[in-house]
């Protein structure tokens, strides 16, 4: 295969989802080689990293509008994740090296007294796919846990999450401290009790009732930058 | 319903109710809309995922269920809460107008347990995120399917004293504000069901549900209950619109 050729294809499996030559995953590409084999092969050849992350993330965009049409669902969205999963892991070096960036950091956490965490690892996954750096805080995060976090990470995005109405009540005592404290930090809100007007009463700069809403509103902010 | 299940009685009027998985009904469909599909319409190999899921919940939940039978006072006036076991609810006017007519209130709580959830932790973190996104929204459901298996029980056991139940209310729901899972869980003896509350109002293990349900000669199930409620976009209205399709 020729490098662009190849190049493309990782793009082409990262938007289908398609992890590896065993993945059952989707169906129409049984058998056939994912984005764990062909960035393999495409670094042996020497492609050029930045390259192929370039068409991973074309790759993620595609699924995204899917996902943002109401032709993908969320399960689409984490095989698209993994499929990009696999290749970071082969980028490893080059991101330890520094020849290629991630887009930033994402301080992510389920808020005080909450101890639910699905929704916020499935965000976490979505957002990393998306070459963002994540750093996960965990459940029942304390207010002074992501003020310490925001400090060792200067010009990190911040996400919280909740589950029940009490625990969006600390949600939004902690996006105030935070606020008081780093006026320029952004902060975005999701969970499932929240709402658009929820997430502005509280001062928050973002919500999603997804975690593709979530990278949107990441990737907006770097244009905003 | 078949067959009664097996009740322990732990005193104060509060009875353990023994579920078996036998006694509950999971339906995929269910799991599907959860998962955000339209119904019928996940792909495979997802469908089989959920099969797996769903096969090995059998053999790893663990249901622990019961309710204590309680006192009722209401006040003519009062459209909005309910006195049950002299502890004072603001329920709201939705649950209130359904109890208002109960002799008393079963109070429940139940839970499938941990494990299921830990699978799914466990899948997540390998890296396999479809499977335990899976796994997660099937413990869901099936913490909601012995819900509904808890609530026959509790119909089927005041028929026999010719009393009828209501629909089953629990704290969060209905503007029913989750803060008075306190006083919910003050009647019900330290650690029922092996559930124990935190400051904030969350109940431990995750997938446990509580709630109360009206007892008496004149109180009426209402089939469309959804329609009094301001939550449009809840997954239980549609999953509510889907029972009645598929009964
Ligand atoms: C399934 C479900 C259950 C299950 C499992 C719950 C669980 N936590 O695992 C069961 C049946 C056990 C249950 C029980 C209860 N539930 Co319930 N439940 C739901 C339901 C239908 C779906 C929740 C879910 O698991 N979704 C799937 C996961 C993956 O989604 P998620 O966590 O929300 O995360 C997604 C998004 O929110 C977003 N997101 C999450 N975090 C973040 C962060 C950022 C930064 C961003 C951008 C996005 C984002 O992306 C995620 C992926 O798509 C919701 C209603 C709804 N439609 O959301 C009610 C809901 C959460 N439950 C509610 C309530 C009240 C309860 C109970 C208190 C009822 C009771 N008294 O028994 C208990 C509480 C359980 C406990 N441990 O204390 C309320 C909570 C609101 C409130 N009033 O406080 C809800 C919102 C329903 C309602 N009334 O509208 N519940």
């Amino acid at each position: 295969m020729e490098t662009q050729e190849l190049i493309e294809k990782i793009g082409l499996c990262v938007a289908r989802g398609k992890v590896n030559i065993a993945s059952p995953f989707p169906k129409d590409m049984l058998g056939q080689e994912g984005t764990d084999e062909l960035t393999r092969r495409a670094l042996e050849i020497e492609c050029p990293p930045d390259k192929i992350l370039l068409a991973c993330n074309d790759g993620m965009q595609v699924i995204g509008s899917k996902f943002g049409r109401g032709e993908a669902f969320v399960p689409e969205l984490l095989m698209s994740a993994k499929a990009m999963n696999a290749v970071m892991a082969h980028l490893k070096p080059f991101f330890k090296a520094g020849t290629v960036k991630t887009k930033g950091k994402f301080l992510l956490g389920t808020v005080m007294g909450d101890l639910h965490d699905i929704g916020k690892n499935l965000v976490s996954m979505v957002v990393e796919g998306n070459g963002w750096e994540v750093i996960d805080l965990g459940v029942d995060c304390k207010t002074q846990k992501f003020i310490d976090k925001i400090k060792e990470n200067p010009g990190c995005i911040v996400g919280l999450s909740a589950l029940l109405t009490t625990t969006m009540a600390n949600m939004a005592k902690t996006v105030e401290e935070i606020k008081a404290q780093f006026p320029e930090t952004k902060v975005i809100v999701g969970g499932a009790p929240l709402s658009i007007g929820a997430a502005i009463k509280m001062g928050a700069d973002g919500y999603s009732p997804n975690p593709q809403g979530a990278v949107e509103y990441l990737n907006n902010c770097l244009i905003a930058s | 319903m078949k067959k009664f299940l097996q009740e322990n009685y732990v005193g104060g009027n509060t009875f353990g109710v023994v579920i078996n998985y036998s006694d509950i009904t999971v339906k995929e469909e269910e799991i599907e809309l959860l998962l955000g599909y339209p119904p019928y319409h996940t792909p495979d190999p997802f469908k089989e995922l959920i099969r797996e899921a769903i096969e090995e919940s059998k053999r790893i939940i663990e249901i622990k269920a019961g309710y204590k039978i309680a006192d009722v006072a209401s006040k003519q006036e009062d459209l909005t809460g309910l006195t049950i076991a002299e502890k004072y609810f603001d329920l709201q006017k939705i649950v209130t107008g359904v109890l208002k007519k109960s002799d008393s209130i079963a109070v429940f709580s139940l839970t499938i347990g941990d494990a299921l959830e830990a699978k799914s932790k466990e899948l997540l973190k390998k890296g396999d995120l479809v499977a335990g996104y899976i796994y997660d929204a099937v413990a869901s459901i099936t913490a909601e399917a012995c819900a509904d298996t808890l609530h026959e029980h509790i119909k089927a056991k005041m028929l026999r004293k010719n009393q009828k139940v209501t629909n089953r209310y629990s704290p969060g729901y209905c503007n029913w504000n989750v803060i008075e899972q306190h006083i919910l869980f003050s009647l019900l003896p330290k650690n029922f069901c092996g559930i124990t509350l935190t400051d904030s109002a969350l109940m431990s293990p995750i997938k446990s549900i509580s709630g109360i349900i009206g007892i008496g000669e004149n109180v009426k199930y209402l089939e469309y209950s959804c329609n009094e409620c301001n939550i449009k976009d809840c997954t239980y209205r549609t999953i509510n619109y889907l029972k009645k399709k598929t009964n």
